[in-house]
């Protein structure tokens, strides 16, 4: 889909605000698995017992478009009056493991949610890819437009 | 009804190969431990990952592990344990 990682770029300076939560770089260190370990059929998320290098422990402050992405969440993940709801906890969590390697590991936590929130919706109908690449070329459009009005205030 | 009570010893089912989304970490996998405690029960997060009800819902535990069984090169503690929660469905009984 084609939506799926470049639907980021409808949100403006995604990239640079959250890059400090990204997930520390494999390093060697780790405990070996017992005989039953067959690495060629571990997913890649799976990664518990792996090596991965120190935990980073430094609090930060949300930025505003990661509390927006967290209420989007909240809002989708609660039931409606009928018991029905958009998404479930364990959608997302789906949708994210099956994030290729370079993603998972590139993705903040922000951008993961984005990328599974967007895959769930068209999954189940609230939009078509065709009508969220068009509402986020609206966006970006409008983006431009202020950031070009502030320049030449 | 829960099949496993606290102190029963389990064993992790050895399916290293199930597709889709599962919850039971790969590193417990064929790994014996004990049940600390029912947690209750809970729809099937296996199903719940692609939509489904996840209906019936399944008997959760709070399975311990020696640190020493899970990784034979554990430099910790002998005494140090780990405590994971699994569904019914992925344990066996094991013998004492």
């Amino acid at each position: 889909m084609s939506f799926a990682i470049g639907s980021l770029e409808g949100l403006p300076h995604a990239r640079s605000l959250c890059r400090h939560i990204r997930l520390p770089g494999r390093r060697p260190g780790g405990y070996a698995c017992a005989m039953t370990d067959k690495p060629e059929n571990r997913r890649y998320h799976d990664m518990g017992g792996l090596p991965a290098g120190p935990i980073e422990n430094e609090d930060h402050e949300p930025d505003l478009w990661e509390k927006r992405v967290d209420a989007m969440m909240v809002c989708l993940g609660t039931s409606a009056p009928d018991g029905k709801r958009l998404i479930t906890v364990d959608e997302i969590r789906r949708v994210i493991e099956d994030l290729p390697p370079d993603a998972y590991d590139t993705m903040s936590y922000y951008e993961r949610w984005v990328h599974s929130i967007a895959t769930i919706l068209a999954e189940r109908g609230v939009y078509t890819p065709e009508e969220l690449d068009a509402k986020l070329a609206e966006v970006k459009a409008r983006s431009k437009q202020q950031a070009g009005e502030g320049a030449a205030q | 009804m829960s099949r496993f009570a606290p102190g029963d010893k389990v064993r992790v089912l050895a399916d290293f190969t199930r597709p889709g989304h599962v919850r039971t970490p790969w590193y417990c996998r064929d790994k014996a431990g004990v049940v600390e405690r029912v947690c209750g029960a809970f729809r099937n997060p296996e199903a719940l990952a692609y939509a489904k009800d996840g209906l019936p819902e399944l008997p959760l535990y709070r399975v311990r592990f020696a640190q020493r069984e899970l990784w034979p090169d554990y430099r910790g503690g002998a005494d140090d344990v780990v405590e994971i929660e699994i569904y019914e469905p992925w344990l066996l009984p094991a013998e004492a």
